[in-house]
């Protein structure tokens, strides 16, 4: 642990560095995520000029499930993003090597070795926003829901990895640029919008063969009165899940691998 | 005029060379936007009790939800114009050699890219019409009017991406410019939500800026919401924004020509 610990404190200096050396992309960037918050809030502002509940959620509901979305998003832009980007490159280049070859987890240093700077900026406007609702909403809420909520979006954000690697590993055996990357983008609109609105086939779909739902529609629900063990169990048994079928996929992948140099 | 071409049928070759993109990735996000479209609307129309919301329809939402990607391709072309990639990597260094004009052929890159999204379209919408009702909405005329002033909002975005990707010659990076305009247009061009939905306010503002004539213009022509003068007036208002923007990216692509400096040269 103290070593992971170590190499990450490595990682963060680099990233750091890198970053302020190009100042005006560091602040377009921040810029650039701030209105994707706006348009994500303003969204919702006109579809609640229309109607008042959305699935069965209030508006101020609703702006707490999108803060909640916000802060998944930066988690995942500020720790995994970059990284998990060069995958499909490093394998279709065959420069895996340098990753296979450390004494560290190889999906650790590949996921985790860029921190951005700039992401986390946009990490803590996120909070500052999911503080704004939770603070002006009219519903009563125990310190342990909050407590709670936030675990569980930690949680969505490490699902939301695991999905996407599981969606890149395909790059193993068709060679193709991002493997199934691209419908993962598209695919995950999905989680943009609450889960109470989806029905049938498409919610069991969501909630357990590509499980959107779970990265921020779950850890909101905690802080409606919804049962406790069921959304716990739901998420923490969909994030181990995934694991195992990330890891298997990955594995699997890396048997199938030819490095550059053999 | 025979370069025009050649980049033109070399570019089409190439966008059709990638198959898997051009047909199964842009049917996941159709699908998408149509699956998204129907659970939230559907949602909303069932809670409310009501039949149709700011004069739309739960079919007629459902129909925009579901052409609005193709505008959206039509319109945008790709996301990926190269330009900035082109004058951080030297790529740039040809078009000073060669006797063409740059921002013509970048423009010629994009209209290939849009003309094949034209054949998406047709082939897309004579899909989608077995299980949304695009039929009683869509008439030959109005589809060929569309495409028409798909073209005019072509001309309108293309311009608006040359100058910011052109930017390139004083910034670092430019590529989250490109997504900011994208967030933008895409939310306050319609391509989000209809403009329709809008409070008022927000619409009668949003008439002075060039947005409303990237998405919302061409929808309300596919769906014949838009009538001959509104049309005409479209056509007008989306020329004079065309206009400065060029002008605008005339002026920028020159100044930062001089103070170009590519490796070899």
């Amino acid at each position: 642990m103290t070593k992971y610990l170590k190499l990450y404190s490595h990682f963060l200096k680099f990233s750091l560095s890198n970053s302020l050396q190009f100042r005006f992309d560091f602040t377009f960037r921040i810029l650039m995520d701030c209105i994707f918050y706006v348009v994500n809030i303003m969204f919702f502002k006109v579809i609640f000029a229309h109607t008042s509940l959305l699935g069965g959620w209030t508006e101020e509901q609703v702006m707490i499930f999108v803060s909640a979305h916000l802060i998944v998003d930066a988690l995942q832009m500020t720790f995994f993003s970059n990284g998990a980007w060069m995958i499909p490159v490093y394998i279709n280049k065959g420069d895996l090597d340098y990753y296979l070859l450390r004494p560290v987890s190889d999906l650790f240093f590949l996921c985790l070795r860029e921190f951005a700077l700039n992401s986390f900026v946009n990490l803590i406007i996120a909070v500052v926003i999911s503080i704004y609702f939770l603070t002006t909403s009219t519903i009563d809420f125990e310190w342990w829901q909050i407590l709670l909520f936030y675990l569980l979006i930690l949680n969505g954000s490490y699902i939301h990895l695991l999905i996407r690697i599981i969606t890149i590993t395909p790059v193993f055996w068709t060679h193709s640029g991002r493997g199934l990357e691209m419908a993962f983008w598209t695919l995950e609109r999905f989680a943009e919008r609450p889960d109470t609105i989806y029905k049938g086939w498409l919610r069991y779909s969501l909630m357990f063969i590509l499980p959107f739902i779970a990265l921020c529609s779950f850890p909101t629900r905690i802080l409606f009165g919804e049962s406790l063990l069921e959304v716990l169990g739901y998420c923490i048994g969909i994030s181990v899940l995934f694991t195992f079928v990330a890891r298997f996929l990955w594995k699997a992948g890396l048997k199938s691998y030819s490095s550059a140099s053999s | 005029m025979k370069w025009f071409f050649e980049i033109f049928i070399m570019e089409c070759k190439r966008v059709l060379s990638y198959r898997i993109d051009f047909w199964l990735q842009f049917g996941v996000v159709v699908c998408t936007e149509i699956g998204i479209a129907y659970y939230l609307w559907s949602s909303i129309f069932e809670s409310e009790g009501v039949t149709s919301i700011s004069g739309m329809s739960f079919e007629q939402i459902l129909i925009y939800y579901a052409v609005v990607p193709f505008i959206v391709r039509l319109v945008k072309s790709s996301d990926d114009f190269g330009i900035s990639r082109e004058i951080y990597e030297g790529g740039i260094n040809k078009y000073i050699i060669y006797p063409v004009s740059y921002s013509a052929t970048k423009m010629i890159e994009r209209a290939a890219f849009s003309t094949m999204g034209i054949l998406q379209m047709i082939v897309g919408l004579a899909f989608l019409s077995f299980f949304i009702p695009i039929r009683d909405y869509l008439t030959l005329e109005n589809f060929v009017v569309t495409v028409a002033f798909c073209g005019v909002s072509f001309l309108l975005y293309f311009y608006m991406c040359f100058c910011l990707e052109i930017l390139a010659f004083w910034f670092d990076s430019v590529w989250s410019l490109g997504v900011m305009l994208r967030f933008v247009t895409m939310f306050f061009g319609g391509g989000m939500i209809p403009l329709a939905m809008f409070p008022d306010t927000w619409q009668s503002v949003l008439s002075y800026t060039p947005f409303p004539y990237l998405f919302s213009m061409p929808m309300r022509i596919f769906l014949g919401q838009a009538n001959f003068s509104e049309i005409f007036k479209g056509v007008i208002v989306t020329s004079i924004w065309v206009l400065p923007i060029a002008a605008l990216s005339y002026f920028i692509l020159n100044r930062g020509f001089r103070r170009y400096t590519g490796v070899g040269i």
